[in-house]
């Protein structure tokens, strides 16, 4: 499906305009990364009047990974106020917390979340987050073939969040839908029917949590204080909404690209059962190359940015699906190389905004790449299906259909 | 050799903890916990690479 394009601002040159729907490029439907790597053959910067989805603006497109990190860097100039649109879906304006908060605010929230995801505290979940994975692969080797997407890509991830959360796991598939439908919805309508589906939930569960609190990561949130005062509901909102859908797309989306490249290379798959040493490497590498997310930014002030002029209002989008593959930056950037020593990734974005799950997806990959290589045959393409990729708010994997061989 | 952290760069990706847990030290909420670290002869390879991996440019290698 073709977007409407939308109207140039007067300031932006001529000769900067090109459209971009990452959807657009030949091959895209399988393989987003390299059908879009054209980018890093054209300019550093351009505008694009191609909104990323229905219902969005034209922005800037940066395409070069030095640029990126120093946007990250910047917030005070590259502002994620309004960046997801979420509550602008629904007519509302409310933030995604801590994610749309600007320092110094963004801080006295990020306060809140930082202990409830550590390092230290993603080791005190590591087993049970074992024991899902272990279970849901003992369960696929009973099949000769499985959609890998659906089966374990979502289910393994989503259900570790849900746990974490404190939610019944009976909701998943709710969830699943839910998170299709505001990060993919093919229509308008399908993203708001999303949007307020998500909210209405949330607003329940926060509620529950308020008046009664348990031992889980939403009642720490949503009774937590700043100052001595407890977060208002909206801000309970927020922050809930933000580890809903941080947690839903964006590990299940990666394992997809992750496990269609393991799929293909029978050979790594064969290294990494005798090496489990290089697993780490591994994830680190392929997360390299199938960024996920282009987050957007919007300018607050009037800004010469490497030779061309932002607007105040300007939206920026940071192209870290390619930019994680500039050729300035990484010898033989397209290779999947796992003996790189330089790897060096802004695949959980740089600077304040610095992915706050990002401990926990990490650790939810190593043991799924270590519990697949160390219990589960050989796997391949299935000759008699197509795998489909995603673009549009997350890029991923739709569909991987999988056979064992054995 | 010695490595020194940037003041306030550290965003909490704890990349170097996780290559080289012996060297890096974090605090409870997974930030960089020390201002310098001596890096041994021995652990002059992992280093390099340590400085290399931090996303946020944070290390800097002082020879010396």
């Amino acid at each position: 499906m073709s977007l409407e394009l939308t109207d140039i601002p007067s300031h932006v040159p001529e000769s900067l305009v090109q459209v971009w729907d990452p959807n657009a490029a030949s091959g895209a439907d399988y393989d987003p990364h390299a059908a879009n790597l054209f980018l890093l053959d054209g300019p550093d910067i351009f505008y694009s009047p191609a909104p990323r989805q229905q219902g969005e603006t034209g922005s800037w497109v940066v395409t070069r990974f030095e640029m990126i990190r120093e946007i990250f860097q910047n917030p005070e100039v590259f502002s994620s106020k309004h960046i997801s649109g979420f509550s602008k879906l629904l007519g509302e304006e409310w933030d995604l917390i801590p994610l749309e908060k600007d320092p110094p605010e963004h801080a006295q929230y990020r306060i809140i979340v930082n202990p409830l995801f550590s390092p230290k505290r993603i080791n005190e979940l590591s087993d049970a987050i074992r024991e899902n994975a272990v279970t849901l692969i003992e369960g696929l080797k009973k099949e000769d073939s499985f959609d890998f997407v659906p089966r374990f890509a979502q289910q393994f991830p989503i259900s570790v969040v849900m746990s974490v959360i404190g939610l019944d796991l009976k909701d998943l598939p709710t969830w699943v839908e839910w998170g299709q439908g505001l990060l993919h919805g093919k229509t308008l309508e399908a993203r708001i029917h999303a949007a307020t589906e998500i909210k209405a939930f949330l607003l329940k569960e926060i509620a529950n949590r308020r008046d009664t609190p348990r031992d889980d990561v939403m009642s720490k949130v949503v009774n937590a204080e700043i100052k001595g005062e407890r977060l208002q509901e909206i801000e309970a909102l927020g922050m809930m909404y933000l580890i809903f859908v941080g947690g839903l797309d964006t590990v299940a989306s990666t394992l997809g690209f992750m496990f269609r490249h393991l799929s293909t290379h029978p050979e790594l798959q064969e290294r990494l059962r005798n090496e489990p040493e290089k697993i780490s490497d591994a994830l680190e590498e392929i997360m390299r190359a199938h960024g996920i997310v282009n987050s957007p930014r919007y300018l607050t002030q009037d800004t010469e940015f490497h030779g061309v002029s932002f607007k105040t209002g300007d939206k920026v989008v940071l192209a870290q699906s390619v930019a994680c593959r500039d050729p300035k930056v990484y010898d033989h950037p397209n290779e999947i190389d796992i003996d790189r020593t330089d790897i060096n990734h802004m695949i959980f974005a740089t600077g304040p905004h610095r992915c706050m799950g990002s401990h926990l997806a990490r650790r939810e990959m190593l043991i799924a790449l270590e519990e697949w290589m160390s219990r589960a045959p050989k796997f391949l393409p299935d000759p008699n299906q197509k795998a489909i990729a995603q673009t549009g708010g997350v890029w991923g994997m739709y569909s991987l259909p999988l056979v064992w061989d054995r | 050799m010695k490595i020194k952290v940037e003041p306030g760069k550290c965003q909490g990706h704890a990349r170097c903890a996780s290559l080289a847990p012996d060297i890096f030290k974090l605090d409870d909420d997974g930030y960089i916990a020390i201002s310098e670290a001596n890096i041994l002869p021995d652990q002059e390879a992992i280093a390099r690479r340590v400085v290399r991996a931090c996303p946020e440019r944070a290390l800097v290698l002082d020879d010396g």
